[in-house]
C-alpha cells in the first residue's frame, strides 16, 4: 500500500517547479505536457486543483481482464502525463476502484493525485467499513475528498465523514447528486452543513444548477465538481456528427471535447469536471481542455445555445 | 436496495458493450473445450427428445438442470459479478432453475417428444435457435468467435433452449418451469437494448414466441 502525506502533491509539485526552473529536470509525469495546465482552488483552502479531472464510471468496470485493466492503466498514464489530478469513484462502480488500484500502483502512485470516491450504502453504521474497504482497493492511507453518493442516508454518513474530518482520515467532505435530482436536498444540505465539495450534473445543456445550486457554491466557498459533461457519452456523440463552429477557435477550443468541457469549466463556481473515457486519444483531448484561454461570458451563452440548437 | 431508488434503466448499465463481451470471451476460454462437451450434448439433447421414454426425459430434465446450476456458478459468479452488482442475484435465479428442472425431471413430470403440433413445432425452433442461429447472430453482428455464447454454457441460448424443450414436453404447460427463463430473455434483452447491441434483441423476441405459444395451449387453440 503507498502512503500519501497530507498535501504532499503539493509540496512535491513545488519542489518540482523550482528543479525544473533550476536545472530542466524532467518528470516522470507532466513532462509531456505541451501547454500549462490551468486550475481553480478550492473555495475554502486555496489548493488549486486541475480543472479538468477524471470520472470512473462505467469506463474503468472491466473486472479482473488482464487486457483490459493495461489499457486502463494507459488512459491513466495519459491522464497523470497530461497534468491531471482529480480522480472520482465510488462503490457503486463494480469494479473500478479495484481496477484504480491496479493502474495506480503500477504507475507508482502518481503524486498529484487528488483521490475522491463516495460512500454508497443505505446503512449508515456501514459508512467506515466501506471507506475501508474503498482504501484498500485504491491502495490509498487516506483519501482527499470522500463524497455521500446520491444523498444515499446522508445525515449518518455525513456525521461519520465529519468526525473522519476531525481525526485526519480524510481532508475534505462532500456530498453529489447527479441527472439533476434532488437539487432542493442538496441546496438544504449546502446551507446547513459545512460540506467542502458538491458533485452536480453539468453541461452546455444541464444547466439547471446555474441558477441556484452554483451562486449558492460561490457564497458559502463550497467546491463544485461537474459530472456527466457529456451526458454519459450521448452529448458529445451528437455534437461531434456536426462540424465545429469556426468560432470556437475565438474561445481556444481546437475540438468538440474542448469546445465542451471549456463551457463547464469556465464558469466562476465550477472548480473542475470529470469526464470518463476508455480511449488514451480521448483522454489528451479531454485534458486538452485544461490548457489555453477560457470562453468569457457572453462567449458561453453562445456555445450553450450553439449546442442545444444542434 | 435503496441505494438504488431514483435510477432509470440506462443508469443500471455498469459497463461497456467491450467488457460484457470480453466476459463471454474469458468465460469460454475457462470453460475450454467444455465447448465440445456441450455442443455433443445438445445433439443428444436434441435426438433424444424426438420421443424420449420416462427414463430418458429423466436424464434430459437433470442434465439441463444441472447445466443452469453451472451457469450460476461459473458465468455469473465468477465473471458476470466482477463488472455488475446484480450478478448474484441472477446466479440465484438460475440456482433456483436448475432445482426446479432436476426435481421436475426427477419426479418425472416431463416428458419430451417431438409430436406434431404447432407448439411443439414452435419448441423445436427455439431450441435449434439456440444451439445454432444465437451463436451466429452474434458473430454476423461482429463479435469475435472466442466470445460466441452456446447452448448449454451461456446463459441466453440456454435460456431460450430451456424454453424450446419446455415447448416440447408432454401436451401441457409447465409455467413454473418457464418463470426464470422468460425473466432472464427480459433482463438479458433489456440489457443488449440499452448496450445498443441490437443482436441480442432475438433474446426477448425468443420469449413473446414462447410465451405466445405456452398462453395458445393453455386457452385451447393450439392444443
Amino acid at each position: 500500500m503507498r502512503i500519501i502525506a497530507p498535501l504532499s502533491r503539493r509540496r512535491f509539485l513545488g519542489a518540482l517547479g523550482w528543479a525544473i526552473a533550476l536545472g530542466g529536470i524532467s518528470s516522470g509525469f507532466g513532462a509531456n505536457r505541451e501547454r500549462p495546465v490551468n486550475t481553480k482552488p478550492v473555495p475554502g483552502t486555496g489548493e488549486p486543483l486541475a480543472v479538468i479531472g477524471m470520472g470512473t464510471w462505467i469506463t474503468f468496470n472491466v473486472g479482473t481482464d488482464p487486457l483490459l485493466r493495461d489499457e486502463r492503466t494507459e488512459v491513466l498514464r495519459t491522464f497523470f502525463e497530461l497534468g491531471g489530478e482529480v480522480i472520482d469513484s465510488s462503490p457503486m462502480y463494480g469494479s473500478a476502484e479495484a481496477v484504480l488500484g491496479y493502474g495506480l500502483e503500477k504507475l507508482g502512485y502518481p503524486p498529484d493525485l487528488f483521490a475522491a470516491t463516495k460512500v454508497w450504502t443505505s446503512s449508515g453504521a456501514e459508512g467506515r467499513s466501506q471507506v475501508a474497504e474503498s482504501r484498500r482497493l485504491w491502495g490509498v492511507e487516506r483519501f482527499d475528498l470522500l463524497q455521500v453518493h446520491n444523498l444515499v442516508a446522508w445525515r449518518e454518513h455525513l456525521q461519520t465523514l465529519f468526525a473522519m474530518k476531525e481525526e485526519g482520515r480524510v481532508r475534505y467532505v462532500g456530498i453529489t447528486t447527479s441527472h439533476g435530482r434532488r437539487h432542493k436536498d442538496l441546496e438544504a444540505i449546502m446551507r446547513s452543513h459545512p460540506v467542502d465539495f458538491v458533485q452536480v450534473t453539468y453541461n452546455a445543456v444541464d444547466r439547471e444548477v446555474e441558477s441556484r445550486i452554483l451562486p449558492l457554491a460561490a457564497e458559502r466557498n463550497i467546491a463544485v465538481i461537474a459530472n456527466r459533461p457529456y451526458r454519459g457519452g450521448s452529448l458529445i456523440d451528437k455534437v461531434q456528427r456536426h462540424p465545429l463552429p469556426p468560432w470556437a477557435e475565438d474561445c481556444g477550443c481546437r475540438n468538440w471535447p474542448e469546445f465542451l468541457l471549456k463551457y463547464i469549466v469556465s464558469h466562476p463556481a465550477i472548480t473542475c469536471a470529470i469526464p470518463a473515457t476508455t480511449q488514451v486519444e480521448h483522454m489528451r483531448e479531454n485534458m486538452g481542455a485544461a490548457t489555453g484561454s477560457l470562453p468569457g461570458a457572453a462567449m458561453r451563452e453562445r456555445i450553450s445555445a450553439y449546442v442545444r440548437d444542434l | 436496495m435503496g441505494e438504488w431508488q431514483g435510477y432509470r434503466l440506462e443508469d443500471l448499465l455498469m459497463f461497456t458493450p467491450e467488457v460484457y463481451f470480453r466476459l463471454f470471451e474469458r468465460y469460454n476460454g475457462m470453460v475450454w473445450p467444455g465447448h465440445l462437451v456441450a455442443f455433443s450434448v445438445a445433439i443428444w439433447m436434441f435426438v433424444g427428445t424426438r420421443d424420449s421414454g420416462p427414463r430418458q426425459s429423466r436424464w434430459i430434465a437433470g442434465v439441463l438442470g444441472a447445466v443452469w446450476l453451472f451457469i450460476a456458478w461459473a458465468f455469473f459468479l465468477r465473471y458476470y459479478a466482477e463488472v455488475f452488482l446484480a450478478a448474484p442475484w441472477f446466479a440465484a435465479g438460475f440456482a433456483l432453475q436448475g432445482l426446479l428442472l432436476v426435481v421436475a425431471g426427477g419426479s418425472g413430470r416431463l416428458r419430451f417428444a417431438w409430436r406434431v403440433d404447432a407448439v411443439a413445432g414452435v419448441g423445436i425452433t427455439l431450441l435449434l435457435y439456440s444451439a445454432l442461429g444465437h451463436p451466429l447472430v452474434g458473430i454476423f453482428a461482429g463479435r469475435d468467435w472466442n466470445g460466441v455464447e452456446l447452448f448449454l454454457l451461456a446463459p441466453d441460448p440456454t435460456a431460450i433452449g430451456t424454453l424450446g424443450l419446455l415447448l416440447m414436453s408432454s401436451g401441457r404447460n409447465h409455467w413454473v418451469l418457464a418463470v426464470v427463463p422468460l425473466l432472464w430473455c427480459l433482463i438479458s434483452g433489456a440489457t443488449s437494448w440499452v448496450m445498443g447491441a441490437y443482436s441480442g434483441l432475438g433474446i426477448p423476441l425468443a420469449a413473446v414466441v414462447a410465451l405466445a405459444s405456452m398462453a395458445c395451449r393453455s386457452l385451447g387453440p393450439c392444443r
